[in-house]
């Protein structure tokens, strides 16, 4: 297991862990957000191969269109 | 002239604007898509800076729900074309402006002919189709996107200028399916967020216009207003976009509703009247009420069974499949996103959507 941290809390994950995978867990629509991997916005087509490391700080944003 | 002087001595006083920025922005041109939240601050910003052409696009009324944070409008417009309220106010806060109201809906057939008249495009609409249109528009017409959006205390902005840095392609390059993000009218917004995230717009496109700062290219700006934190992340532009990459296959606007699959499940639907019918006439239905799980209850349907979104592919082995399953939520999106979840996890029973939600039941 490695720790990581998600909107700010700490998190323990699988090791090979990807974005993806990691939304999948949290039963989240990966289309319906956006995701950042140490305050770099991870495209949405590389989730999968995005993987997790020890210490790494995850952001997941709601992807709205409100105005 | 003294008036200029007058009138604009704040910006002046400014060493990154000064006289110089001032008469830029005098010879401006900025297109508002979208005159609601974010829309009105931005409007009012823009013009009262002295941006000398605007043209603000939007095909709604205003309604009595739009005034909690809408500041363009008050009580007495209520009903009236929201983009001619909106010039008439901001004429008078500026008469040395021009102001150019479309009462229409912005399209693949009017986009690119609308935004050759305009340097920068500020985006504040409430939809993907829209979103996704502007980007393309702007980036296949050569001009900055600044755009931004706001849900429940929460804004995000950011630049998208393809020919600069990322466009909204480069990190988001499929469309949310209908009804798996709510819309503000569905989850509800504060006013102060639309405030500030349309005031920052309306500061980005005085930048972009006088060169002062470093803009929001390539880089995405967060708020939250219920901790009262912003973050900033970076977004980098991928060289294998399919509008602003190395090879685009994007060469001219598309369809964007059957890009964010809006018409997919026509067919799924029933109107109130014919679900009354159906509630007379049949004993044996079952009735789903669809919310999203920060979402407030309230159901419509008493005897309804509620479920979260997140939950629905458990009906599977729940429903009746041979039991019809009407599918209801407030506004008839995320109804139609539940069926969908549905039968992609192998459902086979007879659905329907509530069109138009339980909002017009």
């Amino acid at each position: 297991m490695i720790t990581i941290k998600l909107n700010g809390k700490n998190e323990k994950v699988k090791e090979n862990f990807s974005l993806l995978k990691l939304l999948e867990e949290k039963n989240i629509i990966p289309e319906t957000v956006v995701v950042a991997l140490n305050m770099n916005v991870i495209n949405q087509t590389d989730l999968h191969k995005s993987f997790l490391s020890d210490g790494d700080s995850v952001e997941i944003l709601r992807f709205v269109a409100g105005g | 002239m003294q008036n200029f002087y007058e009138r604009y001595k704040s910006h002046i006083l400014l060493k990154e604007i000064g006289v110089k920025g001032q008469r830029r922005i005098k010879t401006s041109r900025v297109l508002i898509v979208g005159a609601g939240g974010l829309g009105s601050p931005l409007a009012l910003y823009l013009a009262a800076a002295g941006v000398g052409n605007i043209g603000i696009i939007d095909f709604d009324n205003v309604d009595v729900s739009n005034l909690q944070r809408q500041i363009l409008y008050n009580d007495n417009d209520i009903g009236k074309s929201k983009v001619e309220v909106a010039k008439e106010r901001i004429e008078k806060l500026n008469p040395e402006i021009k102001v150019c109201a479309y009462n229409e809906k912005l399209t693949n057939a009017n986009a690119l002919e609308i935004f050759k008249n305009y340097d920068i495009v500020a985006d504040a609409a409430d939809n993907f189709q829209t979103r996704y249109l502007v980007n393309d528009a702007c980036a296949l017409s050569g001009i900055p996107d600044v755009w931004a959006s706001a849900y429940k205390f929460e804004g995000q902005v950011s630049v998208f200028d393809a020919k600069k840095g990322a466009c909204y392609r480069c990190f988001h390059p499929v469309a949310p399916k209908p009804g798996s993000v709510p819309s503000c009218g569905e989850s509800g917004v504060i006013g102060g967020v639309t405030g500030i995230i349309g005031s920052i717009q309306a500061c980005e496109v005085l930048k972009i216009t006088t060169g002062a700062g470093a803009p929001l290219i390539g880089r995405l700006l967060y708020f939250d207003a219920l901790n009262t934190l912003t973050k900033e992340f970076k977004i980098a532009k991928d060289k294998s976009c399919s509008l602003c990459g190395e090879n685009p296959s994007i060469t001219e606007l598309q369809d964007y509703d059957e890009f964010c699959q809006i018409n997919n499940f026509a067919e799924n639907e029933i109107t109130p009247d014919e679900l009354n019918i159906k509630l007379k006439n049949e004993k044996n239905i079952q009735i789903i009420s669809v919310y999203e799980e920060s979402e407030k209850q309230d159901l419509v349907f008493s005897d309804s069974l509620p479920v979260a979104l997140n939950n629905i592919v458990f009906l599977k082995d729940k429903l009746n499949a041979n039991v019809e399953t009407i599918f209801v939520c407030k506004y008839g999106y995320k109804s139609i996103y539940a069926i969908r979840l549905l039968k992609e996890a192998g459902y086979k029973g007879k659905t329907y959507s509530l069109k138009g939600g339980t909002d017009k039941y």
